[in-house]
């Protein structure tokens, strides 16, 4: 690989609007162990006065499911409790959840997508929330994952018509494609963030009546930990938004942009 | 005269980079096709842990010491938890990354070796916290210190298992 140029981050920078925002989830994950007692019910307790509009979705255990087999012997299922995790609350109109756990804080708003200010200033609300109680000593790792989900007519959908660089079946070989999974990461040079890219299809649900869609998942992260007051927390993640932002409109073909517009 | 700000290449690291943790019915799907891809490449005996038996190693590993003085001398047990960090660890090694040699230590902690010789080794053990310890010797240079795990391999401690191993 080459060297590569420091990118010159420019928050200030416009994109353009859309009205048919193709957002079906954005999420503000913070990773920050919480350095306060932090037990199921006490936390219920302090958050559901604290938390306007919200109510409590639901305790958050781990479990994992495992098959082993070893030479000799019948197979052992198992499912393994990995423990309480923390709770989720969601919003009256079920379009926000946000994820109190021991090891960080998550905030999700699905779709419609309101505007970047608003979703950030109530993720940056709940966030302080979450230090109040936790009292987080160090930021390990801020997440900022866009989901975009764009529609695909039914038969025959040609993916060069919404992103620019499509995958291709080999040279000499036309097959259809029966599905695809590409994921990218990337470096960001002369800065401490990286990108994961999926771009996938989901196919057709019959249950949902939802066509097949063409997911361009992009979550920007940082990659090291940092100790930040919340306004530096807002330029981290204005930075890592414009990141997503030159990423989304890098990747989508014009008559794509036309028709979210 | 200019001059262009420049910066290393970037080695590719963990096999496995962490998304931020979303809800929504679409997030569990792209999780779901993400883990069987890496699984199938993790499975080939070519590439990764599984393929390797490590995983399987580090299981018995676990059995053999999740009960206390398992070594006969006061030993603590080593938990779940620690089993689980651990096997998230070896998952996100690059495909085709030196495995480590594991075993256990007196205070509960699993531990990871990459050894080439006597003076070029490194030494990570994983607490039940998810805390990553590690002590590296290379040639005349010592290096140490802890990290959080998060579910990708720290690039300190990335760097060092390429310093340690390479030929």
């Amino acid at each position: 690989m080459n060297p590569a140029q420091k990118i010159v981050i420019n928050i200030d920078e416009q994109f353009p609007q859309l009205s048919q925002a193709p957002v079906i989830e954005a999420v503000l994950d913070i990773r920050a162990h919480a350095s306060q007692p932090f037990e199921e019910e006490t936390l219920r307790q302090a958050l559901e006065p604290r938390l306007a509009g919200f109510r409590f979705l639901d305790s958050h255990r781990e479990f994992q499911h495992e098959v082993r087999i070893a030479a000799g012997s019948n197979p052992e299922q198992c499912v393994r409790d990995l423990g309480w995790k923390g709770l989720r609350f969601q919003s009256e109109d079920q379009k926000k959840i946000v994820q109190f756990n021991r090891d960080g804080f998550v905030a999700s708003r699905l779709e419609p997508y309101p505007v970047w200010t608003t979703f950030a200033e109530e993720g940056f609300d709940l966030w302080r929330i979450f230090c109040d109680i936790a009292r987080p000593v160090e930021i390990n790792r801020l997440g900022l994952r866009y989901i975009n989900r764009i529609e695909l007519p039914l038969d025959d959908p040609k993916l060069g018509d919404y992103v620019k660089h499509p995958p291709q079946p080999p040279e000499g070989l036309n097959l259809p494609y029966m599905g695809f999974m590409h994921h990218e990461t990337f470096a960001v040079p002369g800065h401490a963030y990286a990108i994961n890219f999926i771009r996938t299809i989901q196919p057709a649900d019959p249950d949902t009546g939802r066509g097949p869609g063409l997911i361009l998942d992009i979550d920007v992260f940082t990659t090291m930990g940092v100790i930040l007051p919340t306004d530096e927390l807002a330029r981290c993640f204005a930075e890592m938004r414009w990141l997503k932002n030159k990423l989304f409109f890098g990747t989508i073909t014009e008559r794509t942009l036309e028709n979210l517009r | 005269m200019s001059f262009a700000m420049t910066f290393p290449a970037t080695r590719y690291a963990s096999a496995l980079t962490v998304s931020s943790r979303a809800s929504s019915e679409t997030s569990r799907f792209i999780s779901q096709k993400s883990e069987e891809g890496l699984r199938l490449l993790k499975s080939s005996l070519t590439f990764g842990c599984l393929g390797k038996k490590t995983d399987d190693e580090l299981w018995l590993q676990f059995m053999e010491c999740r009960e206390a003085n398992w070594d006969g001398h006061g030993a603590e047990p080593v938990a779940e938890e620690t089993y689980q960090f651990a096997a998230q660890f070896l998952k996100a090694l690059p495909l085709g990354a030196p495995n480590p040699g594991l075993g256990a230590e007196a205070d509960g902690h699993l531990t990871m070796e990459w050894y080439r010789s006597p003076h070029r080794t490194l030494s990570a053990s994983i607490s039940p916290e998810g805390e990553l310890h590690y002590a590296a010797l290379i040639g005349g240079s010592k290096a140490y210190g802890t990290e959080p795990f998060f579910g990708e391999i720290p690039e300190a401690i990335m760097n060092l298992i390429h310093r340690v191993m390479a030929r």
